[in-house]
C-alpha cells in the first residue's frame, strides 16, 4: 500500500519499527492518538472503531 | 552451537505458530520476541496486519511514538529539541525506536552510557555519543532514562550496581547542567537507586513518568484503529 488516500494518512500494512517512517507519517499517528488521550480521561471511553474485530497479542 | 537453541530452530516454529494463528484469520497480531528480526519474519508469512511490541535489541515503535507524543504534549514541538538517552543502550530497542523516531523529527540526540553499553559505531544513527553523565546532559531538553537490566550489573558489563549509580544514575546532582524545565522520562519498569534516584522519579513538576503510560493507551488504541482502517480500505480497493 503506497498510494497516499490511505485512511488516516498512515499507508502501511505493518508497524513494524520506526526506521523507514517519514516525518508526515509519524505525525499521522500522533495526531490519532492525540485525539484519543481526551477521551480516555472522559466516564465514557470506549468507542466501536473495532467492533467485530480480531486481536491476538503475542509476547513470547 | 546447539540447534535445539539455534535462532533457525526458533524461527521455524515462530513461523509454525504465526501459520496456526493466520489460520484463525485474525485483524491484528501484536507480536514480542526475544529475537530481533522476528516481528518482520513472522508479518511475511501472515495475512493480517502486524504491531511489532519489541524484538530484541531491535525496534519498539509503540514505545517510541508514546515518548514522543508525551514530548510534543510538553515542549509543543520536536524540532529542534536536544534529547539526552542515557544508560543501557546496547540492550535497548527502546533507544534505537527513540533515535530513529527523534532524528527523523529534528531533534538531537545524545546517547551517554558506560562505553561497555555503547554500541560500535552507532554514531551513524545520526548521534553523538557521551561517556560522562554531566557533560551529556547539559543543556538538554529532555532527558530519557533507560532500565538497566538486572542480568547486565555483574560480571562483563559493569563492575557493581552502586558505581553504576555513581556514575550514571540520574539524581539533582547530575541534573544540573541540563535546562532547568528539562523532561525526565523513563519507559518503566523503573530501577530505583540504579539507573535514577527515587526523589528525582517521584518529582511531579519534572518527570513524565505517568503520562508516558497514559500516552502508551492512546498511541496503541491509535495504532489498531489506523492499521485495521488500512486493511478495510485495501479490502475495497480489491473488490
Amino acid at each position: 500500500m503506497n498510494e497516499c488516500n490511505a485512511p488516516f494518512g498512515f499507508p502501511h500494512k505493518h508497524l513494524l519499527g520506526i526506521e523507514g517512517l517519514n516525518p508526515i507519517e509519524i505525525t499521522a499517528l500522533l495526531d490519532r492518538a492525540e485525539s484519543y488521550v481526551e477521551q480516555n480521561r472522559q466516564a465514557d471511553k470506549k468507542k466501536a472503531v473495532l467492533s467485530g474485530r480480531t486481536i491476538i497479542n503475542l509476547f513470547f | 552451537m546447539s540447534v535445539a537453541t539455534s535462532s533457525v530452530k526458533k524461527g521455524e516454529t515462530l513461523i509454525d505458530t504465526a501459520m496456526t494463528l493466520n489460520a484463525m484469520h485474525p485483524d491484528v497480531l501484536v507480536v514480542r520476541h526475544p529475537e530481533s528480526g522476528s516481528v518482520k519474519l513472522l508479518s511475511e508469512k501472515v495475512n493480517c496486519a502486524v504491531i511489532n511490541g519489541g524484538d530484541g535489541s531491535h525496534e519498539h515503535p509503540t514505545q517510541a511514538l508514546l515518548d514522543a507524543l508525551t514530548i510534543r504534549r510538553r515542549m509543543g514541538e520536536i524540532q529542534g529539541l536536544r534529547v539526552a538517552i542515557c544508560g543501557d543502550i546496547l540492550h535497548s530497542r527502546v533507544a534505537r525506536s527513540n533515535i530513529h523516531l527523534l532524528t527523523t523529527m529534528g531533534a538531537r540526540v545524545r546517547l551517554i552510557a558506560p562505553r561497555t553499553l555503547i554500541p560500535t559505531g552507532i554514531e551513524h544513527m545520526g548521534v553523538e555519543v557521551f561517556y560522562d553523565m554531566r557533560e551529556g546532559l547539559q543543556d538538554c531538553d529532555i532527558v530519557m532514562m533507560l532500565r538497566l537490566q538486572k542480568e547486565r550489573m555483574d560480571g562483563n558489563y559493569l563492575p557493581s550496581v552502586r558505581e553504576y549509580f555513581h556514575f550514571f544514575g540520574l539524581d539533582y546532582a547530575k541534573l544540573e547542567g541540563a535546562k532547568p524545565n528539562a523532561l525526565i522520562m523513563h519507559p518503566g519498569p523503573m530501577n530505583r537507586g540504579v539507573e535514577i534516584d527515587s526523589e528525582v522519579a517521584d518529582d511531579f513538576g519534572r518527570s513524565a513518568i505517568h503520562e508516558q503510560v497514559e500516552m502508551g493507551v492512546a498511541v496503541r488504541m491509535a495504532a489498531l484503529e489506523i492499521l485495521t482502517a488500512n486493511l478495510e480500505h485495501n479490502a475495497q480497493r480489491n473488490l
